[in-house]
């Protein structure tokens, strides 16, 4: 027979469902001729098949099957069963049809044979029911849907003192006729109380500490201190963390690309230790986690804990990120599984499928911020989704939520898929489900304070930009003083020997120059790309001319061309010679087309090339001439001009290309104006700014392009070569430029950077002052600051450039000046090259700015919306209002489940009527009341808990069995403590505090969980996440980081492993060896050691046989290395196995 | 089955188990170890719901004992594969709607079988040729590229289901051909965890879920993840390096070999007198036993990847030598023929890099390779298989993510067009050994290779198949409060059973 089916998943705590006891499931099936009972056979089908429909939560077509009585009356297609007659009931014609459409329930596999013939045995045999059959309760009152009210503390035989816990438990005890077991041993009990409240094991002081303490009240004393540690707050934090779904980023982690989650998000993490340290009541928690942008607008450290949320992001889909949202918080804080009307109104609780958007609502106007925090770089905003970039995670400032889209609509869609949006359906308002009365929320957008819309109005923000600039105007002013201290007297001499060098270059100087030099592109080898930038060249004017000479040495694909985007590479003036074709790019297109011929074997080798460019046409004519001939091989052909204009945009500049296999010179580039004649620009590589054998990469605004390939070069050659005289002479007049350009352009540079660092921080004080006029104060003299904002900025930019150009100019100055063999000297040429690339485009676009300046400055930061939507802020306040059925209950039984074990309901995400019902509902309201009665302080839950009778005893039976296990096997009425098993982190971190290495640093930035054998940092501060996870942890059953509302617990071999083989295991058992028999000194012979270690490891003495077997263990051991040259001390060898062995021991894991 | 080491016994186990425990009192090591230890392994000390594990019976009679499923990610070609297309050199460079078949793109099917993750579905219309040639192999005449030589000779032993489609058009169909789920949904134990959740042991001193491979992307974890059923049952991790082959599973360096057996000797004794004064502690005896396994794991699985057992034939069969391509492809498969030999019930083979077959450009390049290097050591682990008898019990799988697009993939202008994308809507994946139908093809797609037209499968039909073979009714594995979908169980492909 199957199993009831679960049409939603309900609960999802993993393996710690499982047990092997009883196969409760496993309903034996009736002897075929057995009659058929009603309660046992009929009803628990119809409950789990119909009631969803058909019972106190929805009557499809009227029909209710919760009693006999009301299946018999029937529905709107009259009575569903008829009493004897098996062939005139339509309920059971309807379970039976073959037709899927006909047939019920809808959902489902249909019933089966056997359970059909139930029901056709059932009804023919008198459909009999009992008579005081009661109907389904109203879903509506269901007892977690009605808020708590303080019960009256059970009377007890021993009144007075008692803690309300143990007097409700002890209720039940007696009414179950349960007689409780004694307080453990205090040893026991003090183990289980470090181990509860900090996730450490006492030391053998501490032990010390507490068992010497005879006060009466020295068990509270222990509790209050532990619980003041700041030990506390990260052992709660990560339980909190489980139940939260802490995880740091993934996705593609190996990429790296965030997908889920989020960079920074530790801060959160951080943010739940120290709220819990600070006791800062659950309900502010939960209202920070879901507003704290909203309720706490401009407090950072408050509005971090909205990694609560962000945590749900999922990069790739924003309905995930909203579903996740969504069941997360309806698990997390209501223990309701909202998540189960994505599809379909819930089939358990009274919660419609519309109700599901209206509570997506709340969320749907966020996105991701990242915020800037002291002390750190400028994360940046946030960048949106673009498929096929990834996004590497941010390792500065903080990440939190925003309301972005403050008209955000959420649709309704059917079936949980997004695509099928109900047409014409309008979007649905926020809210929360009407049966515990989220209906009634009052929604108001919050206003923002400056600071939470514009971080850039942050102090520390303004200051650490004013000290940057400070800082950098210091500098420079220090620059500019030693700059002109060393070049004082070096100038003149340079400047003398400069103009002694040109009058001797004079003297000998050649007839036939210019035309002296050329530039020669040798791609026999790689590909070699030159551009220049241009950036002296002038709006162009009605008519002009670009006029070049070209010689093809090799032929092979040559190209000349103007760029209208250096940096993107797109092509205009577009002009190839290749293998004997010259192609070019007609008006308008980008389509290469071929227009004329040349015979490089024939000899037309050199060619005079004119372009006449009518920008306003925007076309040139091309007009190519072979000179060796004379033949006009290309005459006044129109070619593609697309826009290109070099004053318009600073990005426009030409590319000179010779690819693989080519040769080619070029020669006498140059732009002339037709209308007066004048030149423009010019390129003629002549001595005056070029050298011969140089390669021209890095002067005059020539670059290298990054499609570059070695080994081809880009030199300056002589056309003839020179004599030996003109050649000395020449080369006298290069090194004395080159001597005086680097003083000169280093004082150039610093007294540049000193106008700059100032203009810059003058900027920066009227952008700020103007930020204050306007933003904080609404002042009427905003309007005049932003505008002087808006000019010293526009200045500060141009003189930032300047300076740029200047550096950048120094350096190549610096860099030409290194002798030639220098194996740094090209590369620095190329760096400086670049730079004054980059710089030069700068300018341009300074000067640009100032020719038509924008109407604001740029702010200190991004700005964001002024209003929020207030919606999460009232989902929030709900959520931890007095009159909320859910929050507290959720809140105590969390806390409960993790002090005992289990929980009081055990099903701790699902309240709902498909959920476990309380063990105890009137503790349960009691202490749901008491929290919210103490401003939510989870300490002092956990103080009433800890000091409870209940808490304190012995979980052993130190028998095989015991009376009370034939009432209550499975301690549902708390007769005995639960034993339990350590978790996974308290394993790891465990061994390390025992043996002295814990590094108690709380908090900071994620540790790779590789590194997790050797770090000695508590376990929650390792990277944690669904793509992996540290090892050791994850055999131990360490948290799923996607869904975790209660741990699992696992005995398998590999922890066995993990605790005989790992580095931690290992190295940290020979430490605490070292370390035990330190502090035991000359007095510690074996036997006191073997007392130490169990004390400190196990937290209790050895008994006699373990002490006897421990030291028949140390001496079997020890025997092993008598003779042994690795092992000098076999004594100490021994005594770390023995430490090993008691870490590796089932008490060691095991919580009594 | 005869070497099952698994005890018949009641099945929820409680009586029998207890009985045993009762027994328990002898020495280190001199347990014969049963079924009943690993169920002992997952006792939950205050589990609060009751719920009957499998028994490791399998449901019915099982035709195959253990799987070798080999995966090869990045999703490679059908047709360039076991799917030839001779329409494709017919129709190369033009379009789909110019083939005069129907417009493929325009089928419902096209997005009814797939949902969309990233980037939009993108068009690619003009045909791309087959980059090889292909050829009738076998008695069977099936038609096998030029790629697959030595495979070619297998193919009277193998089953090709062609109609496979699975619903995710980007890579995270790579677990999900191990998972059954879009990686939108929920996420659900692996098909290898479901089956050692299922079956249990056939030897108690291995793993039951092997990983053998190497990957760089730790995304690859997914696929022997065993996800709610914990980790336990997730596949187990065995690197081939005898240094340290299992996590966690070698002796430090500097300790000798007697010392830690004196001290797991040692655990064992404390544990055993502390269990005395705990009587009613059965998680306290489930340790104990944990420990004695973990032990003789550590020291069965040096011996298992052990290689230089195997006769130098047996190594040039796989390919196995030093600096050839097949060389540590071989060494992975031969090391699954070994697991299985010895009980382990599913060994997970990755055989290559992840992504490397995702052949968006040089498709002709890189399959040419990615086959070299598989081609030989898979057909050399069919042939070991047959002749050691082992292909009667033993179930090998050979799949991928997805297929790739009969038409060519154009990515910006200046990378020439010479590969295939994402394809979930139609590939070929297929099996042989244990209780199948040999030298057979099963379900067809179009003229094209575009979509499963005949028998389409989604993934969890082959997972359904898979334990069908080992006897397991998927049904019955259900953990309460873990919803699956009916489309998580799948159907058992019935047509390829012999």
């Amino acid at each position: 027979m199957p199993r009831p089916a679960t049409p939603c998943p309900a609960l999802r705590i993993g393996t710690a469902t499982v047990v092997v006891l009883l196969g409760l499931l496993t309903v034996p099936l009736p002897a075929a001729a057995a009659p058929v009972d009603y309660e046992s056979d009929i009803k628990p089908i119809l409950k789990a098949r119909c009631y969803a429909c058909h019972g106190a939560l929805k009557q499809e077509g009227s029909l209710r099957v919760d009693t006999a009585r009301a299946t018999i009356a029937g529905g709107d297609s009259g009575p569903a069963i008829v009493a004897d007659d098996p062939a005139g009931s339509l309920l059971l014609e309807r379970i039976a049809a073959e037709d899927e459409a006909d047939r019920m329930p809808p959902e489902g596999k249909p019933l089966s044979a056997e359970q059909i013939d139930l029901f056709r045995r059932w009804i023919a045999a008198g459909a009999e029911a009992p008579a005081d059959e009661r109907p389904e309760e109203d879903p509506t009152r269901h007892w977690a849907f009605v808020a708590p009210v303080r019960p009256a503390v059970p009377a007890g035989a021993d009144e007075g003192s008692r803690n309300p816990i143990d007097a409700f438990l002890d209720a039940r005890l007696r009414k179950q006729n349960l007689s409780p077991l004694p307080r453990a041993d205090r040893r026991v009990q003090l183990r289980r109380l470090y181990l509860d409240l900090t996730g450490l094991p006492p030391t053998r002081q501490e032990q010390q500490l507490f068992l010497d303490d005879d006060s009466p009240d020295a068990w509270e004393n222990l509790v209050d201190r532990l619980l003041a540690s700041p030990r506390h707050g990260e052992r709660w934090g990560r339980h909190w963390m489980d139940v939260w779904r802490y995880s740091d980023w993934y996705g593609r982690r190996s990429v790296p690309d965030v997908l889920n989650s989020y960079g920074q998000i530790w801060r959160w993490r951080d943010w739940i230790v120290r709220s819990l340290n600070e006791d800062a009541g659950y309900d502010r928690m939960v209202r920070a986690m879901l507003a704290a942008d909203e309720l706490y607008a401009g407090n950072d450290e408050e509005v971090v804990a909205t990694g609560f949320i962000v945590r749900n992001f999922y990069r790739w889909n924003y309905n995930t990120w909203m579903k996740d949202s969504v069941e997360h918080t309806g698990k997390a804080f209501l223990g309701l599984t909202l998540n189960c009307c994505q599809c379909h109104d819930h089939k358990y609780d009274p919660i419609g499928q519309e109700e599901y958007f209206a509570f997506r609502a709340f969320f749907e106007p966020i996105e991701i911020r990242t915020d800037r925090v002291p002390g750190e770089p400028d994360p940046g905003p946030y960048p949106k989704y673009d498929y096929g970039v990834s996004y590497k995670p941010i390792s500065s400032g903080l990440v939190r939520i925003v309301d972005e889209t403050l008209d955000a609509e959420t649709l309704m869609y059917l079936g949980g898929e997004a695509r099928n949006i109900v047409p014409d359906k309008p979007p649905i308002p926020p809210a929360a489900p009407a049966v515990i009365g989220g209906d009634q929320l009052k929604i108001a957008p919050v206003d923002l304070p400056p600071e939470a819309w514009y971080p850039g109005m942050k102090a520390f923000v303004r200051e650490e930009e004013r000290t940057a600039r400070q800082t950098a105007l210091t500098a420079a002013r220090g620059e500019l003083e030693a700059a002109q201290r060393e070049t004082q007297d070096r100038l003149a001499p340079l400047e003398q020997e400069l103009a002694a060098a040109r009058a001797a270059w004079d003297a000998v100087r050649p007839a036939d120059a210019p035309g002296l030099q050329a530039l020669k592109l040798d791609a026999s080898q790689g590909r070699r790309i030159l551009a220049n930038s241009l950036n002296e060249l002038p709006v162009l004017p009605p008519e002009s001319e670009l006029s070049l000479k070209l010689t093809l040495i090799d032929d092979g694909k040559v190209n000349f061309q103007l760029s209208n985007d250096l940096a993107g590479g797109r092509t205009n003036l577009y002009v190839v010679f290749v293998d004997g074709e010259i192609r070019t790019y007609p008006p308008q297109s980008t389509r290469e087309t071929a227009i004329g011929r040349y015979g490089f074997a024939e000899g037309q080798t050199e060619f005079a090339i004119t372009v006449r460019l009518e920008p306003s046409a925007d076309r040139g004519l091309l007009t190519i001439t072979s000179t060796s001939d004379n033949a006009v091989l290309v005459d006044a052909v129109p070619i593609a001009m697309n826009g290109w204009d070099p004053a318009a945009d600073p990005n426009r500049g030409m590319y000179l290309d010779a690819h693989p296999g080519s040769i080619a010179r070029f020669d006498d580039i140059a732009f002339r104006d037709l209308t007066d004649n004048s030149e423009l620009a010019r390129f003629d590589f002549e001595p005056a700014t070029c050298t011969a054998g140089e390669d021209v990469a890095g002067r005059d605004g020539w670059s290298i392009s990054r499609y570059s390939v070695a080994p081809a070069t880009s030199v300056v050659e002589l056309a003839r070569p020179l004599t030996e005289e003109e050649q000395q002479a020449r080369n006298r007049l290069n090194a004395a430029e080159r001597a005086l350009s680097v003083p000169r352009t280093r004082l150039a540079a610093a007294e540049q950077a000193v106008i700059a660092a100032e203009a810059d921080l003058a900027a920066l004080e009227a952008r700020i002052a103007a930020d204050e006029a306007r933003y904080r104060h609404e002042s009427p003299d905003a309007t005049e600051l932003i505008q002087t904002a808006v000019e010293l900025e526009l200045k500060a930019n141009l003189a930032l450039a300047l300076a740029a150009e200047a550096t950048a100019r120094r350096d190549l100055a610096a860099a030409q000046a290194l002798p030639e063999g220098d194996e740094n000297r090209a590369k620095q040429i190329d760096a400086a090259g670049k730079a004054l690339t980059a710089a030069g485009q700068q300018l341009s676009a300074a000067r640009t700015s100032l020719a038509a300046p924008p109407d604001d400055y740029t702010p200190l930061s991004p700005q964001y919306p002024r209003q929020s939507t207030g919606r999460r802020a009232a989902l929030a306040r709900w959520m931890t209002s007095r009159d909320n059925p859910l929050t507290a209950r959720v809140a105590v039984n969390h806390i409960w489940l993790r002090h005992f074990g289990r929980g009081l309901v055990e099903t701790p995400a699902n309240f709902g009527r498909n959920g476990e019902p309380p063990s105890h509902p009137e503790l349960l309201d009691w202490l749901a009341v008491e929290l919210m009665e103490n401003g939510w302080s989870m300490k002092h839950i956990h103080r009433l808990i800890v000091t409870s009778e209940a808490y304190r005893r012995r979980s052993s039976l130190g028998a095989a069995t015991h009376p009370n296990q034939e009432i209550d096997r499975d301690n549902r009425a708390y007769w005995r403590f639960n034993p339990g098993r350590m978790e996974a982190e308290v394993v790891r971190d465990g061994i390390l505090y025992l043996a002295g290495s814990l590094d108690e640093t709380i908090g900071g930035h994620e540790i790779d969980h590789k590194e997790g054998l050797t770090v000695p940092r508590r376990s929650l501060y390792f990277a944690h996440h669904g793509e992996s996870k540290m090892e050791f942890l994850e055999l131990f059953d360490g948290a799923n980081a996607c869904d975790c509302y209660r741990r699992t617990t696992s005995v398998m071999p590999q922890q066995a492993l993990a605790l005989s083989n790992s580095q931690l295991a290992v190295a940290q058992g020979r430490l605490l060896a070292g370390r035990l028999g330190e502090e035991l000194g000359e007095a510690g012979d074996a036997a006191a050691f073997v007392d130490a270690a169990f004390e400190q490891i196990l937290t209790r003495p050895p008994t006699h046989a373990e002490r006897a077997a421990s030291l028949e263990f140390l001496a079997q051991q020890q025997g092993l290395f008598t003779d042994s040259e690795s092992v000098p001390d076999p004594v100490l060898r021994a005594r770390e196995n023995l430490v090993q062995a008691l870490f590796s021991h089932n008490e060691f894991v095991t919580i009594r | 089955m005869s070497n099952r080491a698994r005890r018949p016994g009641p099945p929820c186990g409680r009586v029998h188990r207890r009985a045993f425990l009762t027994d328990l009192g002898m020495g280190f090591g001199g347990l014969a170890l049963g079924a009943m230890l690993r169920r002992d392994g997952v006792l939950q000390a205050a589990a609060p719901q009751a719920h009957s594990l499998p028994t490791g019976e399998p449901h019915f009679s099982p035709k195959a004992k253990n799987v070798i499923w080999i995966f090869l990610s990045g999703g490679y070609s059908q047709m360039e594969t076991f799917d030839p297309k001779p329409a494709l050199n017919k129709y190369a460079e033009k379009t789909y709607s110019e083939t005069g078949y129907p417009n493929p793109l325009e089928d419902p099917l096209f997005k009814q079988r797939s949902r969309d993750v990233v980037g939009g579905d993108r068009t690619h219309s003009k045909i791309l040729p087959m980059q090889v040639g292909w050829s009738r192999r076998g008695e069977a005449g099936i038609g096998v590229t030029d790629w697959w030589p030595h495979l070619g000779e297998c193919v009277d032993d193998m089953t090709f289901v062609r109609s496979m489609y699975t619903t995710d058009n980007d890579h995270n169909a790579e677990f999900q051909m191990h998972n059954g789920r879009h990686k939108l949904d929920e996420q659900q134990p692996v098909l290898g965890s479901w089956i050692s959740y299922g079956l249990g042991s056939l030897n108690e001193n291995l793993p039951e879920f092997v990983f053998v491979g190497e990957y760089t992307d730790s995304r690859v974890e997914q696929n022997f993840d065993a996800n709610y059923l914990g980790p336990k049952y997730a596949g187990v991790t065995l690197s081939l390096d005898p240094a340290n082959p299992l996590p966690f599973g070698t002796r430090p360096e500097d300790v000798l070999a007697r010392e830690q057996a004196n001290q797991f000797a040692f655990v064992d004794r404390l544990n055993r007198l502390n269990a005395i004064d705990h009587p009613d502690d059965e998680p306290l005896r489930a340790r104990i036993k944990s420990y004695e396994l973990a032990y003789r794991m550590q020291m069965s699985v040096p011996n298992v990847i052990d290689l230089s057992q195997e006769t130098a034939e047996t190594h040039q069969l796989y390919g196995i030598e030093t600096g050839k391509p097949t060389d540590s492809y071989g060494r992975r498969l031969l090391t699954a023929r070994r697991l299985a030999e010895q009980g382990v019930r599913y060994t997970l083979v990755y055989l290559s890099g992840y992504g490397e077959w995702d052949s968006h450009r040089d498709l002709k390049k890189n399959h040419a390779r990615s086959c070299e290097r598989v081609d030989k050591p898979v057909a050399g682990l069919l042939k070991d298989l047959k002749r050691r008898g082992m292909l009667d019990e033993t179930l090998v799988v050979f799949c991928t993510e997805f297929g790739r697009t009969p038409a060519v993939e154009i990515r910006g202008s200046s990378s020439p067009a010479t590969g295939r994308d994402h394809h979930p809507h139609g590939f070929t994946v297929w099996l042989a050994g244990a209780g199948l139908k040999r030298g057979y093809v099963h379900g067809r797609t179009d003229e094209l290779g575009f979509h499963a037209v005949e028998d389409a499968h989604y993934v969890t039909d082959l997972h359904a198949t898979v334990m069908h073979l080992m006897g397991l009714e998927p049904h019955r594995l259900d953990v309460p409060g873990r919803k699956r979908l009916e489309i998580d169980y799948g159907t058992p492909i019935m047509d390829i059973i012999a």
